[in-house]
């Protein structure tokens, strides 16, 4: 083939040589259209010509497709008017000499046996609209889950992220040399990182903040970035109002102007076309509104950082000394163009090699990569998808099991016809495709309800996802997800209706004519398929109970942890002391005294006091040594937490004292009076198990690893562990410092109660203006905390408890109709049995025995899917053994009881079986 | 020639078209010429199927061309009048 002419428009040309008959005119036809095509795109637009393509190639389909249905419609009218057309029980003679139809048209081919098939199909359908029903919602059931899964996924990880060239924008991390880790940037880093490589267009660096923000009334919290002008040049996005900032403007003194988000400036400002150039008030000094981002603009945040940035500032740098080590520049770049990330990240290594050898003191040991952006934003939400759509997958293949298995069930009662229309010519195949296009039409049925399903589970699913998870509202059905649908609703209809088809079409033909005079000679053969069938199900069925099981018991070890603290009745209000009133470390110190004793000294109010940092929020750590040991900037160290806190806090939130006492008032005057001496502190068992195993904490020494060190400190007291990385993480060693306020960070005011936390909210509110009028105040319980720790955990647990439920309900349907199927084929059996003197309690017993020796089939396949489910579910259990013996053996008697419960109404009526009545049948 | 075998005033057309394009028309060609006379755009169609109706009522016959480049290596069809009806065609 040609390439100097353009080839026409594949997907069209694709359906054009579908709908033609195969042939040399449909080549000719096809090369006609192909040539046109070149000249068109020579005389004009690629997309005219692309137009002109799809418009003729779709009426020529669908002229050729009205002229081929023609004929047949005639032949039914003739069929209709002849005498044996009366007799319901003729098979359609359009299939009976269905060697294609093609008596009825000499152009015959794949359109036309399409349309009888599909014809023939929907008729026999209608015929049996129960068992329609039945199919049509087992598919619905099984395909609805996994178009909702998709969908999600398609939503978060498959859509490219909405800026230009997406795959050339990356985030950027440091890391320990040992492991591969997600460290922020130093500032010292960035500008070396920055300076020195020759692989980015762009590279910035970024912190999530919040400000307060006040234009009229009350001050509001609001989530923005403080970012570098670079950031917003590296993600190529232009403002839809006004301009970005400038790299001048990351200087303090220029740097009072902001960034809207397009969200915002709708809500906030009611779109006010004027806004750029007003004055807004935030931590408490005048910003002037530069720009205003387009709707498309999406900040995707790293780090799990669950605000969505309403405004983005300049981040003016601090460049101290006191910077170098302290990792804290979210980073993000876009790649020149060509240049691959395997080769930008050895560029940036290089940089961090040099970066070592010549400041071992803080880069001694860290490394630097690059992670794609989509990748670093998504966290731990691809694994739980992942997870959550092998499940659904499961669900689904139970789904088509069971379907096939009610196919292979009602195939009994076709095989006279399906043996009379072989018997009059129609061939194997011919037969096979009658039998598939059925399948396939009651699979699209099921598509259309499953993608009902899915928009009702594509909502409640949006609305469980987890905050922090970007791009959250992209979730949406839309042409994808309908392809998707489409695809898996055809392989669908293909696995469960092709078993049956080849067994009916294979069936003898004798046989099935003498079952037509109700001799069923195949049905052993069929049961035993079907058993196959009903032993897959349960097989599938008990692989998701003990995901499920794994996931209970998972919940229930994470709830039940010890947390280390007591979070009843503790409210919590954050509070950023940030602008320029709060620029020297004096004032937000005054501030939080103020405000820690008036807030004490409310009604209702057990305890207040203040932390840099709450449990289970993640932290703030650095690498600490104890005092005795040398500085060598080769050794790291042990990480151990750091919480800032005013006295009280460990009281507050009832964090026990094992040893010694906690911080007092007095600690923290001292350490305000007596620069440079020692700080007392506090520190959790689990830093005396590291530093000092076995041994007290109290009097011990401790350090800072840097040069110089941030502190040197005494331990006046040990507390128990509380949980900081969420519940699942063990504690790591924690150290307790007397307060010192930091900007940028929020400090969280701590409030134990007598009563309800949420009652003291306004009183609290109502000190902080009195203190400062520019401060917002968020408030949240340490209650709340908790809830929402385990709210993904909680999520995919409830769904797939869903999803298995389901799958039981199925199995137990299928179970119960292969077995009433057995026993109705087993009647004259059990009739000649009785009437030969069998006792009916030994008749239960042999048909109990036939049932559960299917069940045990199962469970032995079981064993082995659940196993393999188990190695899937790893990593989403917590605390217990993914292959636990008792949990195997609970799923296995609970799937017995299952199969028990669905056998017993077929056992009781067979045993039921009056003798006289069972050999009138024959 | 029998009522139903008349051709109707598409088909006439394509007919005269053929007719009119000598050494043997092809469908580009007579939809070319169609949509100069009429001025509009001639569905493809309503073309094929015209030029489909027109062969199995015997009134043009095909002959085949062998295939070219442009046009992907596929063949091409020339289509001419059969000479019986060359005379009623005209006449009407």
């Amino acid at each position: 083939m040609s390439d100097s002419t353009p080839r026409p428009p594949l997907l069209a040309s694709a359906v054009l040589r579908l709908l033609l008959p195969k042939g040399i005119v449909r080549d000719s036809i096809l090369g006609d259209f192909w040539e046109e095509y070149g000249q068109r795109c020579e005389a004009g637009s690629a997309f005219g010509a692309r137009l002109w393509y799809w418009r003729h190639a779709l009426g020529l389909g669908a002229h050729t497709l009205a002229r081929r249905l023609r004929p047949q419609r005639q032949t039914a009218d003739a069929e209709r008017r002849s005498p044996a057309a009366g007799d319901a029980r003729t098979p359609d003679p359009a299939l009976v000499f269905g060697a294609g139809g093609r008596d009825f048209s000499k152009r015959g081919g794949f359109l036309d046996d399409l349309a009888i098939d599909l014809r023939y199909g929907a008729r026999q359908l209608i015929r049996r609209p129960a068992f329609t029903v039945m199919v049509v919602l087992t598919l619905a059931v099984g395909i609805g889950p996994n178009v909702a899964i998709f969908s999600v996924m398609k939503g978060l990880i498959l859509r490219s992220l909405p800026y230009p060239e997406p795959h050339r924008v990356v985030a950027i991390w440091q890391t320990e040399t040992s492991f591969r880790g997600y460290m922020p940037l130093s500032t010292h880093a960035y500008d070396e990182l920055r300076e020195g490589n020759g692989s980015f267009a762009e590279l910035g660096v970024y912190v999530p903040y919040s400000f307060n923000l006040r234009d009229e009334g009350e001050p509001v919290r609001v989530d923005g970035i403080a970012c570098t002008a670079s950031v917003l040049r590296a993600l190529g996005m232009q403002p839809a109002l006004g301009r970005l900032f400038t790299d001048a403007e990351e200087v303090a003194g220029r740097n009072q102007v902001v960034i809207l988000s397009d969200g915002f400036w709708k809500r906030r400002y009611a779109s006010d076309p004027n806004i750029v150039g007003k004055l807004v008030n935030i931590n408490g000094d005048g910003f002037r509104v530069i720009g205003v981002m387009p709707e498309s603009f999406e900040f995707v945040s790293l780090w799990g950082s669950s605000a969505r940035p309403d405004i983005h500032l300049p981040l003016v740098l601090p460049r101290g000394e006191l910077y170098r080590g302290r990792h804290w520049l979210l980073s993000l770049g876009r790649l020149q163009d060509g240049v691959p990330v395997g080769a930008a990240e050895a560029d940036l290594r290089g940089i961090a090699a040099r970066l070592a050898e010549e400041a071992p003191n803080t880069n001694a040991l860290i490394q630097v990569w690059i992670d794609p952006l989509l990748r670093s934003s998504l966290g731990g939400v691809a694994r739980t998808l992942v997870f959550l759509l092998i499940i659904v997958g499961v669900v689904l293949l139970i789904a088509c099991a069971n379907v096939a298995s009610m196919l292979l069930a009602r195939g009994s009662h076709r095989m006279t016809e399906l043996a009379v229309r072989a018997t009059l010519g129609a061939g194997r195949r011919r037969l096979v495709r009658q039998l598939i296009t059925e399948s396939l039409l009651l699979s699209f049925f099921g598509g259309i309800i499953a993608v009902l399903i899915a928009m009702w589970g594509i909502e409640a699913l949006r609305g469980m996802i987890p905050e922090g998870v970007p791009r959250a509202e992209g979730v949406q059905l839309d042409g994808w997800v309908l392809f998707f649908t489409l695809v898996i609703t055809s392989i669908t209809g293909l696995v469960f209706g092709l078993a049956p088809a080849l067994f009916a079409s294979r069936a003898d033909l004798a046989g099935a004519l003498k079952e037509g005079l109700g001799i069923d000679s195949g049905w052993r053969s069929r049961r035993r398929s079907l058993r196959l069938l009903v032993a897959l199900q349960l097989g599938m069925a008990f692989a998701l109970v003990n995901a499920t099981m794994l996931l209970v018991v998972s919940y229930r070890n994470v709830v039940s942890v010890p947390i280390g603290f007591d979070g009843e009745r503790v409210l919590l209000a954050g509070i950023y002391t940030d602008g320029t009133a709060y620029e020297e470390s004096e004032a937000r110190f005054a501030f939080w005294q103020d405000l820690t004793q008036r807030v004490g000294g409310l009604p209702g109010v057990e305890l207040a006091a203040a932390t840099t940092k709450l449990p289970l929020r993640g932290g703030n750590n650095a690498f600490v040594i104890s005092a005795d040991e040398a500085y060598d900037p080769g050794v790291r160290g042990i990480l151990v937490e750091h919480s800032w806190v005013m006295p009280g806090y460990i009281e507050a939130l009832g964090i026990p004292v094992l040893e010694g006492r906690r911080l007092e008032q007095e600690d923290l005057d001292a350490t305000r009076s007596e620069p440079g001496a020692d700080v007392r502190v506090v520190v959790n068992q689990a830093l005396v198990d590291r530093f000092w195993p076995g041994e007290s904490g109290l009097g011990k020494r401790l350090r800072q690893n840097g040069n110089p060190p941030m502190y040197a400190a005494t331990v006046i007291g040990v507390v128990d562990n509380v949980r900081q990385w969420g519940l699942e993480r063990p504690s790591l060693p924690e150290i307790y410092i007397p307060y010192t306020p930091i900007a940028g960070r929020p400090t969280y005011l701590v409030v134990r109660t007598a009563g309800d936390p949420s009652a003291l909210v306004p009183a609290v509110r109502q000190i902080v203006h009195e203190l400062d009028p520019n401060l917002a105040v968020t408030a949240t319980s340490m209650e709340e905390i908790v809830e929402v720790v385990t709210e993904t955990r909680r999520f995919s647990l409830l769904l797939v408890a869903l999803f298995a439920g389901a799958a039981l309900f199925l199995v137990a349907a299928g179970t119960y109709g292969v077995m009433s199927y057995s026993v109705s084929q087993r009647v004259r059996e059990v009739g000649v049995r009785v009437a030969l003197g069998a006792d009916r309690g030994r008749l239960l017993l042999f048909f109990l025995g036939d049932g559960l020796r299917f069940a045990s089939w199962g469970l032995g396949l079981g064993l082995v899917s659940a196993i393999w489910v188990a190695i899937i579910t790893r990593n989403q259990i917590y605390g217990v053994n993914p292959f636990s013996p008792v949990l195997l053996v609970g799923g296995a008697v609970f799937m017995v009881a299952v199969v028990l419960v669905a056998i017993a109404v077929p056992i009781y009526r067979a045993s039921r079986v009056d003798p006289m009545e069972a050999l009138r049948t024959e | 020639m029998t009522a139903r075998e008349v051709p109707g005033e598409f088909d006439r057309r394509v007919l005269v078209t053929i007719q009119q394009l000598e050494d043997g028309a092809y469908a580009p060609d007579i939809a070319h010429e169609l949509e100069r006379g009429a001025g509009k755009t001639v569905s493809r169609g309503a073309l094929y199927t015209a030029l489909d109706r027109l062969e199995q009522r015997g009134l043009v016959r095909w002959s085949i061309e062998e295939a070219t480049e442009e046009r992907g290596g596929l063949p091409k069809r020339r289509f001419e009048i059969t000479e019986t009806i060359t005379e009623t065609v005209v006449r009407q």
